[in-house]
């Protein structure tokens, strides 16, 4: 019976998991199409749907409250040719979004640049609806582009977040 | 320094909760601050930018409002979030803070009032905030840090009433800001 279970789940969980970088697709042309001189080539790649995170959910008795997440996508890619100077600006990395996404409106909320590494932290946000839709990930660091994106309804989840912060010092508390 | 950390750390918790105003444009608003020659004289990119803009704040602002009404209203009405951190060694101290001077001078000349100044040399410091005519809502708060290795640019835009703020510093344990009176500043 344990067998069978845990057969289960693992069929369970897997049909919510590939390890195609078939989302990052549009923002990976998107980037090369803007810089001509550059190739991508995926090394790692997973993308998590939104029965994952039911599961999770079940079994953290909804503490989590993650089934609100719809995706939580992963790629990593190398950069070719290697060992040349790759810099994204802003427009390349928004842009490369819009075609991900072109009904969302992104807003880059956090830059980090560094000698080796920069961040972009981009958010997706329905204007109409009002709400966060996105949120978005690049690292760039020396030949390596990871990408991250998370999509769903952020509400519950950053309550979930902040929680454990309450009543600490330098922290508002809420009770 | 200990007084800048202080009041950053409310600066950068502000940034990543809510807000309301997004009708109006952040750069009419008379809390706002080009800090453009700033950024050009470093003459490198920033290493840290954090952009807090109307719209995200709004979202934000609603997932507090059920946890805590009175740090929601507060946010609220912030417009405008930016901080700017540049970490480099090649910047010349000297230059950014005579430059600092001259943005200082315009605060000064613009209304605003000057809440801490630090001339340690090398260290400079100037915090400012923009009040109301009738003092009762601050517009704006600058900040502008310069020191070897490190320059730290911060602006926030909103229609922040004095009563929010000695009520955010009671909220986040800060007593200069609890204790915070529009006369002192005056």
């Amino acid at each position: 019976m344990k067998t069978l279970l845990i057969c289960g789940s693992l069929i369970l969980l897997t049909g919510c998991m590939s390890f195609t970088d078939r989302p990052f697709r549009p923002v990976r042309d998107a980037l090369t199409q803007q810089m001509p001189g550059i190739r991508l080539e995926k090394e790692v790649s997973i993308a998590m749907g939104g029965g994952m995170f039911d599961f999770l959910d079940a079994v953290t008795f909804n503490e989590a409250d993650l089934s609100e997440i719809d995706h939580v996508q992963v790629a990593v890619y190398s950069i070719h040719p290697r060992g040349g100077f790759v810099d994204f600006t802003n427009e390349i990395s928004r842009e490369s979004l819009v075609a991900k996404d072109a009904s969302l409106n992104w807003d880059r909320i956090v830059k980090v640049k560094e000698d080796n590494e920069q961040v972009w932290v981009y958010v997706g946000m329905d204007l109409d609806r009002n709400s966060l839709e996105a949120l978005s990930v690049f690292v760039l660091e020396n030949n390596e582009l990871v990408l991250i994106n998370m999509d769903g309804d952020f509400h519950n989840m950053i309550e979930f977040a902040m929680g454990p912060a309450r009543g600490h010092r330098g922290v508002y508390n809420s009770s | 320094m200990k007084i800048v950390r202080r009041l950053m750390l409310p600066v950068l918790l502000i940034g990543f909760m809510p807000l309301a105003n997004g009708q109006d444009d952040p750069l009419d608003h008379p809390g706002y601050v080009d800090f453009s020659v700033l950024t050009n004289i470093a003459s490198i990119e920033p290493t840290v930018e954090v952009s807090l803009k109307a719209p995200l704040l709004n979202m934000v602002t609603n997932l507090i409002r059920s946890e805590d009404e009175e740090a929601a209203d507060f946010i609220s009405k912030l417009l405008r979030v930016t901080v700017n951190v540049f970490k480099s060694s090649a910047i010349d101290v000297s230059e950014i803070s005579s430059s600092m001077n001259d943005i200082a001078e315009d605060l000064d000349d613009q209304g605003w009032d000057r809440v801490v100044r630090v001339r340690e040399d090398p260290e400079h410091v100037d915090i400012y905030f923009r009040l109301s005519d009738d003092a009762d809502v601050i517009y704006g708060i600058a900040i502008m840090v310069a020191e070897p290795g490190d320059t730290v640019l911060v602006n926030i835009v909103g229609d922040i009433s004095t009563d929010d703020i000695a009520a955010l510093g009671r909220r986040f344990d800060i007593d200069e800001l609890a204790e915070l009176e529009v006369d002192s500043i005056n």
